[in-house]
């Protein structure tokens, strides 16, 4: 009896210090077949690796920390030769007038000429601005403040997105993938990847301001033919992850190009032979859940299935209490400009992508109405919300399995009940 | 092995049912997430504004002041809140550097302005950057001022108007001054004098002696000379004065009892009201020739007329309809328009430099207010009360007034207040003794 | 006690009566009396030192009078107003037949206002009320020339407290001799 109460034991607790512990041979029982692991893998470790040519932010400091040692020289220079001819293309000032008004001295009202403040105006050049003209900075980063507000560790694992109930199993997606591409029967998984992924560099190109949006490839991939389930099984989503977490650090964005053609003859190739044991035409709109991925499989690159496969978890709608959570959480941050005439027509809507954990991809903000504002006051009330979003982020309340809804959200901030005028 | 193929396959078939019972949701969740915020917060915006690095040893003094212009007309606004240098924890030593935003975003600032002076000689030169903390942007491009040291508050000034206009979106206006009436003594025998200040209330300047009458001045935008009301020579008479030089000459040819005049925009004409036998109607005077013009003609009391910003038209009480009202009419004469229709008196109008609304007084249930309404005479909004609130007038940007409140009894006096145009802000501008009858210069150049 | 009562509402009632209207036109009785010390200086205000004035009668009202006269040298208005009252007319018609006792005297009449209302309107209330003034002294057969007015709107107040006791001792036209002897 013993004995048996002391094996019994002594296996109970090498299966529980097992399965603490995590040992990789418990945990194969979920995992997607091998090959589809191996591809997680590689991407995370290619992501690593890609990440570390990136010029790595320093922490917190801003990247280009480098670069302004040699501008406040310019700047300096600059500087100098401006005040003199100044005037020039200040948007900003008051030029220098001539026969100003009394100077404010109050003493000398029998001053035969009271003097002019003479004032001169120079834009002074902003030392860590954007890299628009340092485009040799190591990889063009939008800009080195976004980049240092990005600090994703590269090691985090890729998932995104919870696994959906749904589904199961052979759905590749690693444990920690989601799982949902299955139920999601990823679109047009490769080809529409391959071609997101082939935009995507030249959507980053501009590296432009913080918020240049990067959705538009989106459509086009949406006319894609739609793979089955069982092709995006092939193609766990969870490799976009990583990437797309450091989408940022565009120094990806780089070799995107160049793996990508050569992956994407192949999954095309693997897309049709695939039994269409899921519905064939898979929704459209699931593309662009992975198009926006696409960006990040590049890295991943060798030819498996690059397509990541759209593989979002989507799962059944948002509630409405989902929905009011985000609104909420959001609304605390909005500082609504008061004392201002007119604020209640300041109504706008901003576009945002969250990543998994419900944080602000700082280079997806951007207003989308009024497409052109018609006066500056839209531009503070957009900084205002954009602020918002930006502080109040990482929104944890919401649901994970529904990332794929929540991923890109579009937020009208309208102050019409707020401010009576 | 079987049962693993097995396996696949029901799971590819589950897969596959699954995909298609979530179709439909498939569809519609793939559209962005599209909420609407229509609560907030409404607060003055965060803003930490180190003091400004002084570029030199000599400087640090003069650094000091400018920044505390800056705070103090941004934080006199009602919309920023200055976050305290007690709570900082980075710190600007310089100007090029690159900026620590998380040090600015532990503290909860929205805003940074960093600036910098530098005082050599007898001149003054001061440059600024603002960024935005969560952003972790610049917001606009960084400015530098040069000029005399005197115009050292200036350049703060304009500091203030650049930071102000970028983060909300409206034009500044705080690179301006006020003409205004500056009383002493006891109300039944009040001493007046003309006298000038920055907005602020800071360099006040007295232009006249106080030992006649002076009322109501009214600055030309430019702000380089002052129309105003004087008892000179025993009779109410229109005045025009060179502010530099403080030499003035009566105006009107009408002999005596003229008053109320306004600059019209493009500062070549005046306009006032001048007394005939119980009449009072308005007058134009053309100020380089002298000719004179009478617009309206009639028995009743028209006067404090006020110009659009563009010249067009002008808005002015009248007792035509049997109280005190506001109308509208053309410049150059003709039928007036009536605007007011609420209960009570309406009085001193005056154009908003954005054409957009008319300030006025208004006097019902025995107390006095500052309102603003529509040109049409809609959206009427009253922004104070109180024994005797009058005056008003319009800061460059249309967005706050300036108007005075006297206080009742022999002792009582009046004092200058703003409020910005939602009727938020009550503030008292501070000056040396009793102040009436503001008049707000445009923006400086 | 019923007599005791009514000779006490009888006393009461006296009193009252006694304590209404005893001089001028029946103004409240909290007024009181403002000094008349301007500076004859023009442009300071209105040129009260000519005439005599009283300390303020049983009341405290102000009062004043034509120089060597018991004549009024006032006239008051309702609100708002620059009509002439009865009460006005007769005052006024005193004050035509000093004139023409004293022909050759230049009077000013000064218009005032209360506070109760804006400045500007106030000027242009206070000069219709001299004007008031005048145009009767004028179809009185007093000469134009001999007669000039000066609007001073609400700044030169004779009572200043905030109620209408004050306010309405404010709404006045003063004529003011400004030649001849006692100048």
């Amino acid at each position: 009896m013993r004995t048996g109460v002391l094996v019994s034991g002594t296996a109970h607790a090498v299966l529980i210090l097992a399965a603490l512990v995590n040992l990789p041979w418990l945990r194969e029982r979920s995992e997607p077949p091998l090959a589809v692991t191996d591809v997680t893998f590689i991407t995370a470790e290619e992501f690593e690796a890609a990440q570390m040519s990136a010029p790595a932010p320093l922490g917190p400091v801003p990247a280009p920390q480098a670069r302004p040692r040699p501008q406040p020289a310019e700047a300096e220079a600059e500087r100098e030769p401006e005040p003199e001819p100044e005037p020039a293309p200040q948007p900003e000032v008051a030029e220098v007038a001539p026969a100003s008004p009394p100077g404010p001295s109050p003493a000398t009202p029998t001053a035969p000429v009271p003097e002019p403040p003479r004032e001169d105006v120079a834009t002074l050049v902003t030392p860590s601005a954007p890299a628009p003209d340092r485009p040799e900075a190591a990889a063009p980063p939008p800009s080195p403040q976004t980049l240092a507000s990005v600090p994703r560790p590269p090691s985090r694992p890729p998932e995104r997105i919870a696994a959906l109930p749904v589904p199961p199993p052979q759905e590749p997606a690693p444990p920690a993938e989601e799982a949902s591409p299955e139920v999601a029967p990823d679109p047009a998984g490769e080809t529409a990847l391959e071609e997101q992924v082939a935009a995507a560099p030249e959507a980053a190109a501009p590296e432009a301001p913080p918020d240049a949006p990067d959705a538009p490839p989106e459509p086009p991939a949406m006319a894609e033919a739609p793979s089955t389930a069982l092709d995006q099984a092939r193609r766990p989503m969870s490799r976009s992850l990583p990437q797309r977490v450091a989408q940022a650090p565009a120094p990806e964005r780089q070799p995107d190009p160049a793996p990508q053609p050569a992956p994407q003859p192949t999954p095309p190739a693997e897309t049709r032979p695939t039994p269409p044991s899921a519905p064939a035409p898979t929704p459209p709109a699931r593309t662009a859940d992975s198009a926006p991925e696409p960006a990040t499989p590049p890295a991943a690159s060798p030819g498996q299935a690059p397509g990541a496969s759209a593989a979002v978890a989507s799962g059944p709608p948002m509630t409405q209490g989902e929905k009011d959570g985000l609104k909420f959480a959001i609304q605390r941050c909005w500082n609504v400009p008061a004392g201002l005439r007119d604020a209640h027509e300041l109504r706008i809507t901003v576009a945002a992508e969250l990543d998994a954990t419900g944080e602000v991809l700082q280079g997806s903000v951007r207003m989308i109405e009024p497409a052109s504002p018609p006066d500056g006051r839209y531009e503070a009330a957009y900084r205002a919300a954009r602020s918002a979003l930006i502080r109040c982020a990482p929104y944890t309340d919401l649901p994970r399995d529904k990332y794929a809804q929540w991923r890109q959200i579009e937020v009208v901030f309208n102050p019409e009940g707020m401010v009576s005028w | 092995m079987v049962n693993t193929s097995r396996r696949t396959l029901l799971a590819g078939a589950a897969g596959a049912a699954a995909a298609v019972a979530l179709r439909p949701f498939a569809a519609v969740a793939q559209a962005p997430l599209r909420i609407e915020i229509t609560d907030g917060v409404i607060e003055p915006m965060p803003i930490a504004i180190p003091v400004f690095v002084p570029d030199t040893p000599e400087s640090a003094e003069l650094a000091r002041s400018v920044t505390q212009v800056v705070v103090q007309d941004l934080v006199n606004t009602g919309l920023f809140r200055e976050i305290p240098a007690s709570a900082h924890i980075g710190r600007i030593t310089n100007l090029d550097a690159p900026v620590q935003f998380s040090d600015w975003r532990a503290i909860n600032a929205q805003a940074l302005l960093t600036g910098a002076a530098r005082e050599s000689g007898g001149s003054v030169a001061v440059r600024f950057r603002l960024w935005d903390v969560a952003a972790q942007a610049p917001v606009g491009e960084g400015l530098q001022f040069d000029g005399p040291r005197d115009a050292w508050r200036r350049m703060g000034h304009k500091v203030a108007d650049a930071v102000y206009s970028r983060l909300t979106g409206e034009g500044g206006y705080f690179d301006s001054r006020v003409a205004y009436v500056a009383e002493s003594g006891p109300k039944s025998a009040r001493r007046k004098q003309l006298a000038v200040m920055d907005q602020d209330g800071a360099n006040p300047r007295v232009l006249t002696d106080g030992s006649n009458i002076v009322l109501a001045p009214r600055f030309s935008a430019s702000g380089q000379q002052i129309l105003y009301t004087s008892y000179q020579g025993g009779q109410p008479n229109v005045v025009l004065m060179d502010v530099a030089s403080g030499s003035s000459r009566i105006l009107n040819a009408i002999n005596g009892m003229a008053f109320a005049p306004r600059f019209a925009p493009d500062g070549r004409r005046a306009i006032y009201s001048a007394s005939q036998g119980s009449a009072t109607n308005l007058f134009t005077i053309d100020l380089g020739s002298g000719a004179i013009s009478q617009l309206t003609r009639s028995a009743t009391i028209d006067t404090a007329p006020s110009y659009s910003p563009d010249g067009s038209q002008i808005v002015f009480e009248s007792d035509r309809g049997g109280t005190q009202q506001l109308y509208v009419m053309s410049a150059g004469g003709g039928d007036a328009r009536r605007i007011s229709f609420g209960e009570g008196r309406y009085a001193t109008p005056v154009w908003s430099p954005r054409g957009d609304l008319v300030a006025f007084t208004k006097m019902v249930g025995g107390r006095f207010h500052i309102g603003v309404m529509r040109l049409d005479g809609s959206g009427e909004k009253l922004l104070t009360a109180s024994y005797l609130d009058e005056g008003p007038t319009w800061a460059p940007n249309g967005r706050v007034i300036m108007f005075y409140r006297e206080s009742p009894g022999e002792t009582g006096g009046p004092q200058l207040h703003s409020v910005d145009v939602t009727g938020r802000n009550l503030r008292q501008i501070p000056t040396q003794g009793f102040a009436s009858d503001p008049s707000w210069s445009g923006l400086l150049s | 006690m019923k007599i005791t009562t009514a000779g006490a509402l009888v006393a009461l009632s006296l009193l009252a009566a006694g304590c209404s209207g005893s001089g001028g036109a029946g103004y409240g009785d909290d007024g009181f009396g403002m000094g008349s010390g301007y500076a004859g200086g023009d442009g300071m205000g209105p040129g009260g030192g000519a005439g005599g004035f009283g300390a303020g009668g049983a009341d405290g009202i102000y009062q004043s009078y034509l120089p060597g006269t018991n004549i009024s040298d006032r006239v008051l208005f309702a609100v708002d107003q620059s009509t002439l009252s009865p009460e006005a007319i007769a005052i006024i018609d005193q004050q035509v037949a000093w004139l023409r006792q004293n022909p050759g005297l230049p009077i000013n009449i000064e218009g005032h206002a209360d506070e109760r209302g804006t400045r500007e309107y106030n000027i242009a209330l206070s000069a219709r009320r001299a004007a008031a003034v005048r145009n009767h002294m004028v179809a009185s057969g007093i000469p134009d020339s001999r007669i000039s007015t000066t609007p001073y709107g609400r700044e030169r107040p004779v009572a200043t407290c905030p109620s209408e006791s004050c306010w309405s001792q404010n709404r006045r036209a003063v004529t003011v001799v400004t030649g001849g002897a006692g100048v």
